[in-house]
């Protein structure tokens, strides 16, 4: 059931997809800085490493809590961590935003901007023509179940479709990494279903290296190539469950086959925790 | 028709009863007519003089919106400028401020001996008086900017002047809107003083010429005109300010690039 690690593409020259080595974040406790005087830190990512090859997407799992948006935010270069390094393609992310497509736990959508325009602003901010990434954006907004939406602002959308957008948006970043954090959270069954598909299609035509942090495990399983498992706060790598590839993964969904994976990870969540 | 009974009938009819309240002040004994005249004489000599104060109105209407809009835009610029460089802010956010604790009285002779008695320094006045609420709540509100926006942006690589256009500015627009309202409501008291400083055409000139010949009546017919003249003013703003908040999102939307 196991795959080990020959199934998934590592076969890769030294430095090419996304390497994280070695990260540590703290973040200071309430009430640090008032009167010059610091109370102290909290520890919430304690010493990280993983690597994402090219065309291979890692799903992080973990309790509520545990830092995965803080590790994703690192890698955006939003956070500057406490020690560590990463890159993408060797270019190093830390303290340098705009080396990644990084999408947030909110559907951070522009309320001044309409659908295509939120869609097609991270295309644009990375240099890209905004006829282009327009045309890229429109050609998507069918499968994305936004077709018609086009010219609503984003306080006329649903949930779900705030976070289609945020996710197209993402998606038409050209950035040489994807990261995600819980696109998928909001979304209905079938929709959820879709995009699934249409994300192994692209992490596999598109060949990005691709994170994805999700609480479903089940998710987790048909869309990953490996899932690592986080501890609870601070975050360190409990469990790595290497996955065959996509086709065999897809086959062992309609069949309920990767059901010990599930355990396994499980397991490694460990008891009472809520994910 | 809903805006007509719900908020212009309601300040008629407050006003209205403000002066027949006057009207009735002055007919105590004791009350003399030098100090206050009664309002159908000042209704009386305002509207004799009506040609007159008419000039002088159209003059002071100039000064103050000229000074407004020149002071909308100076606050919205110095706003811009003065949260993409932190250091110049701590530099000079204690001279804006003090530059506001000096009354317009002071300064505006000066002004007047340096630049004449030409419409301009007048209206430097008054948008040195315009340009300080537009300057700190579009300040305020382009720096207190929705964070996660404004790290969506960041994390897209884009720099401190994309961040400040895409983001800070389109979400200022309601606190431009809402200082320039308050800019609006000084702007005529500015150009009063102004002209009262040193003119010869002007409401504030009108005034003058009033109190030194002590014709009350006078005087309180173009102060009756000045109150109404702030209260338009203030109006047009806030309608202004209502159709550019309704086409905030219109307007960022269709901006090229
Ligand atoms: N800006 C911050 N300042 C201080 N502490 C923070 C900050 N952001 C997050 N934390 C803390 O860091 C820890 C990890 O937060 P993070 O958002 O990374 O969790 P998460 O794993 O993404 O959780 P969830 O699954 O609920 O999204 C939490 O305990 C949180 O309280
Ligand atoms: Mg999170």
């Amino acid at each position: 059931m196991t795959a080990d690690g020959e199934q998934h593409p590592t076969t890769n020259e030294a430095g090419a997809g996304l390497v994280v080595e070695h990260i540590t974040h703290r973040f200071p406790l309430p009430g640090a800085g008032l009167f010059g005087r610091h109370p102290g830190f909290r520890t919430v990512l304690d010493d990280l490493s993983l690597t994402v090859p090219p065309g291979s997407l890692t799903a992080i799992v973990g309790p509520s809590g545990c830092g995965k948006s803080t590790l994703l935010k690192v890698l955006a270069g939003l956070l500057i961590p406490a020690s560590g390094r990463a890159e993408v393609n060797g270019t190093p992310l830390i303290g340098r935003p705009g080396g990644v497509a990084y999408h947030p736990q909110q559907d951070a959508l522009l309320p001044w901007l309409t659908t295509l325009d939120n869609a097609t602003l991270g295309a644009e901010i990375a240099g890209q023509s905004r006829a282009e990434a327009r045309t890229r954006a429109r050609a998507l907004l069918d499968r994305f179940g936004l077709a018609g939406t086009e010219r609503a602002w984003p306080d006329e959308l649903s949930g779900g479709m705030r976070q289609r957008v945020s996710l197209l948006r993402s998606s038409l970043m050209p950035q040489p990494a994807l990261l995600l954090d819980e696109p998928f959270g909001a979304l209905d069954a079938l929709t959820r279903r879709q995009l699934q598909f249409w994300l192994l299609d692209i992490t596999a035509a598109e060949r990005r290296p691709t994170l994805l942090v999700t609480h479903d495990i089940e998710e987790a399983l048909l869309l990953a190539d490996r899932v690592i498992v986080l501890s609870p706060v601070p975050a360190g790598i409990v469990h790595i469950e290497d996955r065959p590839d996509a086709e065999l993964r897809r086959e062992q969904r309609e069949h309920g086959a990767d059901h010990p994976a599930a355990q396994r990870i499980l397991a490694a969540l460990g008891p009472g925790s809520g994910t | 028709m809903r805006v007509l009974l719900g908020q212009i009938l309601p300040a008629v009819a407050a006003v209205l009863g403000l002066i027949v309240l006057w009207g009735l002040l002055v007919r105590l004994p004791g009350v003399p007519d030098y100090l206050l005249p009664a309002p159908e004489r000042v209704w009386a000599v305002g509207w004799a003089d009506r040609d007159l104060i008419g000039r002088h109105l159209w003059a002071t209407v100039r000064i103050a919106v000229s000074g407004f809009v020149l002071g909308s835009v100076l606050g919205i610029l110095v706003a811009i400028a003065l949260t993409l460089w932190r250091p110049l802010r701590a530099a000079t956010e204690p001279i804006l401020i003090a530059s506001q604790a000096i009354p317009p009285v002071i300064f505006a002779p000066i002004l007047i001996a340096a630049m004449g008695f030409g419409a301009w320094p007048k209206i430097l006045v008054v948008t040195l008086g315009a340009f300080f609420p537009v300057a700190i709540s579009a300040g305020i509100a382009m720096r207190e900017a929705d964070r996660t926006l404004v790290d969506l942006l960041t994390s897209m690589g884009a720099r401190r002047l994309t961040v400040l256009r895409r983001v800070r500015l389109p979400g200022a627009v309601p606190g431009i809107v809402g200082g320039a309202k308050i800019s609006a409501s000084y702007v005529v008291f500015s150009a009063i003083i102004a002209e009262w400083m040193g003119s010869s055409v002007g409401l504030g000139v009108y005034l003058q010429r009033s109190q030194a010949s002590y014709r009350m009546d006078q005087l309180f017919a173009a102060v009756g005109v000045i109150a109404v003249l702030g209260v338009l003013l203030f109006w047009a703003s806030a309608l202004i300010g209502d159709l550019v908040l309704a086409r905030n999102r219109a307007i960022a939307a269709g901006r090229s690039t």
